[in-house]
């Protein structure tokens, strides 16, 4: 039994990555040489896939659980004021009723501006040849691992750590990306606006990606000056900036 | 509470209920967030919020303690906003073919493959068939990420060596469950 359960903990290490460098080495010519363990390797992995798969839909079910119960016991009660005076009272309705209105009026024009982004918004894909070609440095090469990966904050994070006058502009384009990807529009439009003053490799992306920036923060009228520059060159980003002005229109 | 301790308090044997009130401390400010932000309806708020929260709890059971450095509250909302855009493109490109949210499965598990979809609903059939304490052995080790010692002690094991012993012969039930009902476990995974 010992053999076996042994067996058992070096798949599930193997799966886990959590093997040492010695002991892969190892397990990966065994399985090179029995195709045995490797079919047993595979059924593991489905196996365990599965069990995670139900782990995870009864997480899910726990949550739909949670939410019922904040349903039925809302955990925060607004104090009621106790009115002390009718006019009073109507008064300040009034002035409540107007500022509410205000605020939903401001809010309806804003999130339809930003349903209008965010269909038009998807971050920057950048090939697997660039990747190649440009990151040499071994940091750079962990941008673009945690950049696909969608990891923004660890993208940002890294960038960071470059000295700012060592980053060449597919790490400045990257980073302003990653900045527009958790909403940080205030540090990512200085860098798209360098990258297009600087007439870079990446001006064109870098006016589209400025663009919804600029939209974002309701500079509507510097982003549209934007579009409409983008769409008169031939780039597949022209198609792109006359549809979001027509949106916006 | 910083975010060492909270990480070290949700992956402890019983992490679930500190997990539940970060949970609910975030979810009425995330919904509200969402439905402003996106117009979205508030079970497509919802949704999603299941699916951020999802995402933060794997990645603090599975990941070093040093990994997530931002507070989890940004995390989460970050990886919010992020799937609500998902919905927001899906739900335009695919007006015209009267998108369903509820049925894409692709939004959460990333991935098209029906036949694995379908080779996974098959174990988690075979999961239910198992009953316990295998199935709580193998889902709190392989989802939940417990340790064989905190099992062991969770369902009073007389040690860890014997929990090993039962843990392998459930995975070798589980096996012969799904052997049985959905034939050979040859697959051609890459």
């Amino acid at each position: 039994m010992n053999d076996q359960t042994n067996k058992l903990e070096i798949l599930d290490k193997y799966l886990e990555k959590s093997i040492g460098p010695e002991e892969e080495k190892l397990f990966e010519k065994e399985l090179r040489d029995d195709p045995e363990l490797k079919q047993e390797l595979l059924s593991h992995k489905l196996l365990v896939d599965g069990i995670r798969f139900h782990g995870r839909k009864s997480l899910k079910r726990e949550m739909s659980r949670w939410d019922s119960q904040l349903d039925e016991n809302p955990e925060e009660s607004i104090d009621q004021p106790v009115i002390r005076s009718f006019r009073w009272y109507y008064a300040a309705a009034a002035v409540i009723i107007l500022i509410v209105s205000v605020v939903v009026i401001m809010q309806n024009i804003d999130s339809g501006q930003d349903n209008i982004v965010a269909s038009h918004y998807e971050p920057f894909v950048f090939m697997p040849e660039q990747t190649r070609s440009e990151a040499h440095e071994p940091e750079f090469a962990q941008l673009f691992q945690y950049y696909e990966h969608v990891e923004y904050l660890k993208t940002i994070e890294l960038i960071n750590q470059i000295e700012v006058s060592e980053r060449p502009d597919i790490v400045r384009f990257m980073h302003a990306n990653a900045l527009q990807a958790v909403d940080n529009f205030d540090e990512a439009i200085p860098i798209y606006e360098s990258l297009v003053k600087s007439n870079s490799d990446y001006l064109t992306g870098a006016k589209w990606y400025l663009s919804l920036c600029y939209l974002s923060v309701n500079r509507t009228s510097e982003a549209k000056e934007i579009l409409a520059d983008l769409s008169q060159v031939s780039s597949s980003y022209a198609n792109k900036a006359l549809k979001l002005l027509n949106d916006l229109e | 509470m910083d975010n060492y301790s909270l990480i070290e308090r949700i992956r402890n044997a019983d992490g679930e209920a500190e997990f539940e009130r970060l949970y609910k401390s975030f979810r009425k400010e995330f919904i509200i967030w969402a439905i402003n932000k996106f117009k979205c309806s508030i079970d497509e708020a919802s949704e999603v919020y299941h699916q951020s929260m999802i995402i933060l709890y794997e990645k603090i059971i599975s990941e070093k303690k040093t990994e997530i450095t931002t507070k989890m509250k940004t995390f989460v909302f970050s990886i919010g906003k992020n799937k609500m855009r998902e919905v927001m493109r899906k739900k335009n490109s695919l007006a015209a073919k009267n998108y369903d949210y509820y049925t894409d499965t692709t939004l959460f598990y990333g991935s098209d493959e029906p036949d694995y979809e379908n080779e996974l609903t098959g174990v988690e059939k075979s999961l239910e068939q198992l009953g316990e304490p295998c199935k709580t052995i193998l889902v709190q080790f392989y989802y939940h990420k417990k340790s064989i010692t905190d099992i062991a002690q969770k369902l009073t094991y007389k040690n860890a060596e014997s929990l090993k012993t039962q843990k392998y012969k459930c995975i070798q039930r589980l096996k012969r469950i799904y052997q049985t009902s959905h034939g050979s476990l040859n697959i051609n995974i890459t």
